[in-house]
């Protein structure tokens, strides 16, 4: 664990509550914004992203890794499977939904948009966000976990609870779907020379 | 290479976790430049993410943590029930007990009793031969 974490931490167990405050403050950024694209919007993700933190405090004698933002991020990846299976829960994420043979977790998907269009800033942002929402459960968790939250493939496999490959081959889709359906966006990527 | 594996080493080398010598597979090779723009592209077109949580999130956090810690200390659901059973306990042994010490007196009053009556009839039989003796029947008390 980082050293600082590790003193922040000590420091709330003995008492001094500024500490889990200074917590927070550090890692909100990264670990909201990912809450929020996977929830059901502001309110929603305030309560699982309070939620992440009380698992998270409650339970650090368990933990083993050495990076704090990986082991939030894995809590906040269990809420969510639970989340999405209460809703839900006599169907698979991937049973075929419709007679048109569409996966729930695509279906599912949808419903991030709100809150994704809300975040956005620049227009091409925007429309990324949009068709990132599209893409299956798993696809879109790793593609924001990697490309928002910055985390490595290691540590988004081990937070899927899956292997390296799995999850660089969930990556390789996801950019690979993004790809077909922001074929403009690309073009004018490549014109600007981003 | 194959497009695949192009990909897959493009993505480990944009996470820093591309080996040193498929590095240098990858540089040598001529279509990585192309797929290395595309991606550094579409990376830095992602917008930050704008969406911060309630201020008073780590305020509402460690309300919720002091809360749980007294709920682990006494937890309702685990005492009341305990505290119901140590009642009726209580009252089942105090119950019996009264039982117990109600019944023993009686015996002991019985016996008590039996003691008195004894003694009674001894005192009975005493008082009567001194109101006897001191009757004034100088002749029955020269008889006796």
């Amino acid at each position: 664990m980082d050293q600082d974490d590790a003193i922040l931490l000590v420091a709330y167990r003995n008492g001094d509550t500024e500490a889990l405050g200074e917590l927070v403050e550090r890692y909100k950024g990264p670990l909201f914004g990912f809450i929020y694209k996977f929830s059901e919007g502001r309110e929603d993700a305030d309560e699982v992203f309070q939620e992440v933190w009380v698992r998270a405090i409650k339970n650090m004698n368990r933990y083993r890794q050495k990076n704090l933002l990986s082991w939030l991020f894995r809590i906040a990846h269990n809420l969510m499977i639970d989340r999405v299976r209460r809703r839900k829960p006599v169907v698979s994420l991937e049973t075929p939904a419709h007679e048109d043979g569409v996966p729930l977790s695509e279906r599912l998907a949808g419903s991030a948009l709100s809150p994704a269009a809300e975040t956005g800033g620049h227009a091409l942002g925007r429309r990324i966000e949009a068709a990132a929402s599209n893409l299956p459960l798993e696809q879109r968790e790793v593609f924001w976990l990697r490309m928002q939250a910055n985390l490595s493939f290691k540590e988004i496999a081990k937070i899927q609870k899956c292997s390296i490959n799995t999850a660089l081959a969930r990556m390789q889709y996801a950019v690979s779907k993004l790809r077909k359906e922001l074929v403009n966006e690309y073009r004018e990527l490549q014109e600007v020379g981003i | 290479m194959k497009t695949k594996k192009l990909e897959k080493w493009l993505l480990l080398e944009q996470s820093g976790e591309l080996s040193p010598r498929h590095q240098r597979l990858l540089d040598a090779c001529p279509e990585a430049q192309a797929g290395r723009e595309e991606l550094n592209a579409l990376c830095a077109s992602i917008p930050e993410s704008g969406a911060e949580p309630s201020p008073w999130a780590a305020t509402k956090i460690a309300a919720r943590l002091r809360k749980e810690r007294r709920s682990i200390l006494l937890p309702s659901r685990v005492w009341k029930p305990i505290l119901a059973m140590a009642a009726c306990l209580t009252l089942l042994v105090s119950t019996l007990d009264f039982n117990q010490t109600s019944s023993t007196p009686v015996t002991v009053m019985k016996s008590g009793m039996d003691v008195w009556n004894e003694q009674f009839e001894e005192d009975l039989i005493e008082l009567e031969s001194l109101i006897l003796a001191i009757s004034g029947d100088p002749i029955d008390i020269m008889e006796m």
